[in-house]
């Protein structure tokens, strides 16, 4: 067996144990505990276990980028962790099958990084989503009540459930669309491993039309997976009616998985070289920079904000698969570096708000910086950053992919990313200045020291990387060149 | 070592100021005054070991070199010449004046307002001592954020339209330069092989005209907008407006100039064909911009809005005297450039005086100030005639030159340009008709005529102006040599 396995058999034979700890005694602080232990020494066991080198493990690849990617993942679980037990301890009753649920998520997305085969993957996309189902479902704070359109209270927990099915539906179609187009392309290249995959463009039994068709049924159940425009429709709705750290998981370490896939069939596996596909992609990638954008422009829901705010981030993103093989900056270097900046920065944006779970539209969180100055601080600069503004982490990875998209002179892209970026500066100054307003109300909850600190520490390493890029961009460069 | 300290100093500064007002709220203004009376001494020890040499304002000194981005070889690269030396020090004496003209006016929140007005200092002197484009860029956005901030929390009643306003504004221009950057970068690349932002070496590379036309344009919207030249100038007046006296003493004095820094130190430089092949139609823009400006400074009722647009008027001097390509036409613009700093710093000031006396800036509800306020009326009077371009006043000296400059290349712009000097006449005129003079209105409070601090203040830009006025050589020996050099680039250029 690979040494390299260790990490998920840290998480797998962790949560095995919780499940006999909770049908034991089912304990908030047992298990929060316990599932700290699992997660830092999962994340220590991949940090150690850091190989330069790709190492096969049979259904499973580690190479470099994958590993990188999965140490990202554990960090962000992290983090959405971190403040965790005081947010169940308010708002649930039976607190401890979130964790479970958490860890299994967070396993879903680690083999799904790493799966180098189909049946593993879809494995590993299936129990990332089935998981995320639960979590959705969980058990919904009371503060998140929504005024229905005639006036009625809906309770939280039909939210919560509406969110729920909605996912469920959505996600199991785009899995079985999925599952569908990989039939059909193990009909024509007779294997399921994704270092074959290159080989579809041949077109060896079936018919072109049948091909792209299989390949469109793919990309099209990652779109939704991913809630790019024109698949985007569910995502506002779900982060709205899902608990907070749920929505944090949803919109970075379900997304960083997907796209992790998307990556590696465009990329490592060439679909982009067919002409249609990137004609797709771009389209893609164009609607949903400026349909995210503007829709994110009059929202007063900071979830529903944050939901289009990811899909034009994820429009952005796209723009790294169509830079084409002479870019003399690799495509995998703009994906890890714009991937720790913004899901880093969002990540550590959802720890912040599930502290105050009350505050979740932008009435309620006028005058932040005057009632919790502190807090207030933190949010700005995550915002600053999700903006791109300098000095911070944000800055760094839009100058990437500014750099790189100049130098392959996409200019129709270029153009796209320059428009959404300042519809997107609209509404990540008008949340700054709505903190910033002055108001008479002084409720504040009190919110203990520890929950704050995490989000301090993300803060100031966001800062710290954009004052100081250097060691980030150099890891990386040098992870990307072997 | 000593440039970092420059910029260092005021961010430095600007989290003492912010923590120490949780000990007492009149620390954090005293903090910020001992912070940039220090900054004046590693300036003035860089000038110092300067004064001997003879090629004083032309040549790069006291670099400072450090790994920033090893990447894409970005470099923290400051250095200092004689152009940036004077716009800092101008910085700086600006910098004290907002100081005094906060000092009793902003009493909320204090340690916060002290932090954002040292963090913009520290970008606007970082602006003019970078010489890599990105770090140029870097310090560009990097005064903004704070700027907006100032807007938004202390400023007047239509604060957050205006700060918004604002941001959106510079920011669209500044992404576009960000691009420009990124192009020039690869440029670099594709001709050398390396990366480069560096100032020195993007000087190097050939650039096509078409190359130099789209690039140019990309810096030319970001300054134009911040300059502000028409069509880009709605944002001004409001945020002029709006803003606490304080940031607008920043914005009317210093931020501003940034702009025609990029200019002359860029545009002119980095892109010759393109400033020889477009003065004509950016000559135009700035000629439109001398007359609108003028007209609708004249037809305002709000004292800040007029200054504002007395603002875009003088600002189109500096920016015809830019693309006059001449030296006598950009040495008028640098003199412009500063004389417009001490006017409209001490009319912003004047202008939040009378608000702070007597709650209004509406020049239809104020009347006979000068029975009430004689001092003040006397001093603004001054700032007010050097703003009209009175002889022996510094805007004068600016205007002249800068006529002279384009007189040469540009003659009907240059004509037409000093029309632009009696419609000043009007607006000037006005503000002292109907603000000083006349018969004084009722008025509920009790008014006290300005106190020691702000006579000094005001007493020191006026004494500026004069010297500025009388003696123009000091400044301009500053900047001598690099005028010759920028226009010898541009008609390089031009024989082609």
């Amino acid at each position: 067996m690979n040494i390299m396995l260790l990490p998920l058999i840290i998480i797998i034979f962790g949560s095995l144990t919780m499940v006999l700890i909770i049908a034991y005694k089912r304990s908030l602080a047992v298990c929060h505990w316990l599932t700290g232990i699992i997660l830092v020494s999962a994340l220590a066991a991949q940090c150690i276990l850091f190989n330069p080198e790709s190492v096969s493990a049979d259904l499973l690849l580690f190479s470099p980028l994958n590993q990188f990617l999965c140490q990202l993942t554990l960090l962000i679980v992290l983090i959405v962790y971190w403040p965790l037990k005081q947010w169940l301890s308010q708002h649930s009753s039976s607190p401890t099958p979130f964790y479970l649920l958490l860890l299994w998520t967070t396993i879903g997305a680690l083999v799904m990084i790493l799966a180098n085969h189909f049946a593993l993957l879809f494995m590993g996309l299936e129990l990332l989503s089935l998981s995320l189902i639960g979590l959705i479902a969980y058990q919904c704070p009371q503060f998140r009540n929504q005024p229905a359109d005639n006036g009625s209270e809906i309770s939280s927990e039909a939210i919560g459930i509406e969110a729920a099915v909605k996912y469920l539906i959505l996600s199991a179609i785009a899995s079985a669309v999925i599952l569908l187009g990989f039939a059909l392309i193990y009909i024509d290249i007779g294997s399921l491993s994704l270092t074959d995959l290159h080989q579809v463009a041949q077109g060896k039994l079936l018919p072109p039309w049948l091909i792209y068709g299989a390949i469109f049924f793919i990309l099209g159940g990652l779109f939704f997976k991913l809630s790019i425009a024109p698949c985007h429709l569910w995502f506002a709705d779900l982060l709205q009616g899902a608990p907070t750290p749920v929505a944090a998981l949803l919109s970075t370490i379900s997304k960083l998985a997907v796209f992790s896939l998307l990556f590696k069939l465009l990329l490592s596996s060439q679909w982009i070289q067919i002409t249609i596909v990137a004609q797709v992609i771009g389209a893609v990638a164009i609607i949903s920079m400026l349909l995210g954008n503007l829709l994110a422009l009059r929202q007063q829901n900071i979830y529903r904000l944050l939901a289009y705010s990811s899909i034009a981030h994820f429009g952005y993103l796209l723009i790294i698969m169509l830079l084409g093989n002479n870019s003399h900056i690799a495509s995998e270097e703009i994906l890890l570096i714009y991937m720790v900046a913004y899901l880093l920065s969002l990540s550590g944006l959802f720890a912040l708000l599930s502290l105050m779970p009350d505050q979740d539209t932008l009435e309620k969180l006028q005058g932040l910086l005057w009632r919790q100055p502190l807090l207030g601080i933190c949010f700005m600069l995550l915002i600053l950053s999700l903006a791109g503004i300098p000095l911070t982490i944000g800055f760094v990875a839009k100058f990437y992919l500014l750099l790189a998209t100049v130098e392959q002179q996409l200019w129709l892209l270029i153009g796209a990313l320059v428009l959404g970026s300042i519809i997107g500066l609209f509404y990540y100054f008008n949340l700054l200045l709505t903190i910033a307003k002055k108001t008479a109300s002084k409720n504040t909850t009190a919110i203990k020291r520890i929950p704050i600190v995490g989000s301090v520490v993300i803060t100031l390493f966001i800062v710290l990387l954009g004052l100081y890029p250097q060691p980030l961009a150099q890891f990386i460069s040098q992870l990307v060149e072997q | 070592m000593m440039l970092a300290t420059i910029i260092l100093l005021p961010l430095i500064g600007a989290v003492l100021a912010w923590l120490s007002s949780k000990i007492n709220a009149n620390y954090p203004r005293v903090v910020t005054l001992v912070i940039l009376l220090l900054c004046f001494l590693p300036l003035i020890t860089i000038m110092q070991q300067q004064a001997g040499s003879e090629n004083i304002g032309s040549d790069w000194y006291s670099h400072f070199e450090t790994d920033w981005l090893s990447r894409f070889n970005l470099n923290i690269h400051l250095a200092i010449d004689g152009f940036s030396a004077m716009l800092i020090a101008l910085t700086l004496v600006i910098a004290i004046i907002a100081l005094c003209a906060s000092w009793s006016e902003i009493v909320d929140k204090c340690g916060l307002f002290y932090l954002n007005l040292l963090l913009t200092i520290a970008g606007i002197i970082g602006v003019f001592i970078s010489l890599n484009l990105l770090l140029f860029f870097v310090f560009w956005e990097v005064m903004l954020v704070p700027m907006f901030f100032l807007i938004n929390i202390w400023g007047h009643e239509h604060r957050h339209y205006a700060a918004l306003k604002f941001l959106i504004f510079t920011q669209l221009g500044g992404l576009l330069m960000l691009l420009s950057i990124c192009a020039l970068g690869v440029i670099h690349f594709e001709q050398t092989g390396s990366w480069s932002f560096d100032y020195l070496q993007l000087q190097q590379i050939s650039l096509s005209a078409t190359q130099q036309n789209w690039l140019a344009l990309g810096f030319m919207l970001a300054l134009l907008v911040k300059l502000p030249a028409l069509p880009f100038h709605s944002w001004l007046p409001d945020a002029h407006t709006q803003a606490p006296t304080g940031a607008s003493i920043i914005l009317a004095a210093i931020l501003l100039k940034t702009s025609a820094y990029g200019i002359i130190r860029f545009v002119l430089v980095l892109f010759p064909d393109f400033s020889i092949q477009f003065a004509p139609l950016i000559n135009t823009i700035a000629v439109v911009g001398i007359i609108y400006g003028a007209i609708l400074a004249f037809a305002q009722s709000d004292i800040k809005r007029l200054i504002a647009y007395s603002s875009i008027s003088h600002m189109g001097f500096v920016l015809l005297g830019c693309f006059s390509l001449n030296v006598l036409a950009l040495q008028g613009a640098i003199v412009q450039m500063v004389a417009h700093a001490f006017t409209s710093a001490g009319l912003f000031y004047v202008a939040g005086i009378i608000q702070a006396r007597y709650g209004t800036r509406d020049l239809n509800k104020l009347g006979g100030l000068a029975t009430q306020m004689p001092k003040l009326a006397g001093l603004a009077m001054i700032l007010i005639i050097a703003t009209l371009g009175m002889p022996g006043l510094g805007n004068f000296v600016g205007e002249l030159l800068v006529l002279l400059g384009s007189f040469e290349h540009f003659t009907l712009f240059s004509v037409i340009a000093a029309t632009g000097l009696i419609f000043s006449a009007c607006y000037c005129l006005s503000i002292i008709h109907r603000a000083f003079w006349g018969a004084a209105k009722e008025h509920e409070r009790q008014i006290s005529d300005i106190n020691a601090r702000e006579k000094l203040s005001l007493m020191v830009l006026i004494v500026a102006l004069f010297v500025l006025g009388l003696q123009p050589q000091y400044l301009l020996k500053f900047t001598d040599n690099l005028s010759v050099k920028i226009i010898a680039i541009s008609s390089i250029g031009q024989n082609k």
